[in-house]
């Protein structure tokens, strides 16, 4: 090994680098600490939803297409809405939207949009079952 | 378990029971509401996308405070990144091969960013589980200054003599002429 000292600043450099390694049961003390209920923001009026698709095989390009232009058009429309596509590795048939609404005014906004309908229409013959939909934050208006 | 499975009900479940507690968490990081939810957000895609590998013994607690914490530790040194700020202090000097030059970077000494982590895991191994924590609160900002100095019991100068001392100490052991101090001022 070196005889050479490491300096503070170089350590501190060496560590920008690469990180410094956090022991689990730190961060669960961490956990504990930040999430006692004075901590937790109060839960605002937003909507999360989950919406898992299955694409039919023979359709999947179209699908693929048609899903990122979907929550292209989300986000470029709403300005306040955010939508993100995900796709499984392990099933590449099967795609996720993540959308977040602000309130239920943008989320009623949303479902009466045209190009949900479009969407809609599209998923009749685009996918191999019904959508399944998860409100994670938020209930059904 | 049905969430290292990826089942979307699995992970609907877990933000509805969870979702505040991470973002809450991810807050004490990134200090701002919109980028908690963003990286809880993103988190929950990244399952959907490739299911986490929850080990059967690990508690959810764990399994849920170690991932939002590198998401949000991700995302700041991302944003550091792209907002073209210097590493903290004076930085060893990284050429585009991805070594390092300075003192670990001798011949005999691997120093690629995976040796260096590798040395790094082990010098901090041999350290006190005080000074562990000491350098987990300042380097990977784990716990805030004043938490770090509740458990542990002391006061603020007595906080920052016993950093420089830890930093000290892991500059030490990384070169080797440092013994390691693994009695005890336990937490």
């Amino acid at each position: 090994m070196s005889s050479r000292a490491l300096s503070l600043s170089e350590l501190d450099g060496l560590i920008e680098l690469v990180g410094l390694p956090v022991r689990t049961h730190t961060l669960e003390e961490a956990w504990t600490e930040a999430t006692t209920p004075d901590r937790i923001a109060a839960p605002d009026e937003q909507f999360l939803l989950l919406v898992c698709m299955r694409a039919r095989p023979e359709r999947e390009s179209q699908f693929e297409e048609a899903i990122v232009d979907f929550a292209e058009f989300t986000n470029r429309l709403s300005g306040t809405a955010t939508s993100t596509v995900h796709r499984s590795a392990d099933d590449p048939l099967t795609w996720y939207l993540l959308e977040r609404f602000p309130d239920q005014e943008a989320l009623l906004r949303h479902m009466s949009s045209e190009h949900l309908r479009r969407f809609q229409v599209v998923q009749q013959t685009f996918l191999e079952a019904p959508v399944e939909v998860f409100f994670l934050a938020g209930t059904r208006p | 378990m049905a969430l290292s499975r990826g089942e979307p009900a699995a992970i609907a479940l877990l933000y509805q029971r969870h979702g505040p507690r991470m973002i809450a968490f991810a807050r004490r990081y990134v200090r701002h509401q919109g980028t908690a939810e963003d990286i809880v957000g993103g988190l929950l895609g990244k399952w959907l996308e490739r299911p986490p590998q929850v080990a059967e013994a690990q508690r959810l607690v764990a399994f849920l405070a170690t991932s939002v914490y590198h998401a949000a530790i991700d995302w700041i040194r991302r944003e550091r990144a792209e907002q073209g700020q210097p590493p903290r202090g004076e930085s060893i000097a990284a050429p585009a091969d991805g070594r390092v030059s300075g003192p670990l970077a001798e011949p005999s000494i691997e120093a690629s960013p995976e040796g260096l982590r590798s040395r790094l895991s082990a010098a901090l191994g041999r350290l006190s589980n005080s000074d562990r924590l000491l350098l987990e609160t300042h380097y990977g900002q784990a716990l805030s200054p004043e938490e770090c100095m509740d458990v542990l019991q002391i006061t603020r100068a007595a906080f920052h003599q016993r950093l420089h001392r830890a930093r000290t100490r892991l500059a030490g052991i990384l070169v080797g002429d440092e013994p390691a101090d693994l009695g005890g001022s336990s937490r």
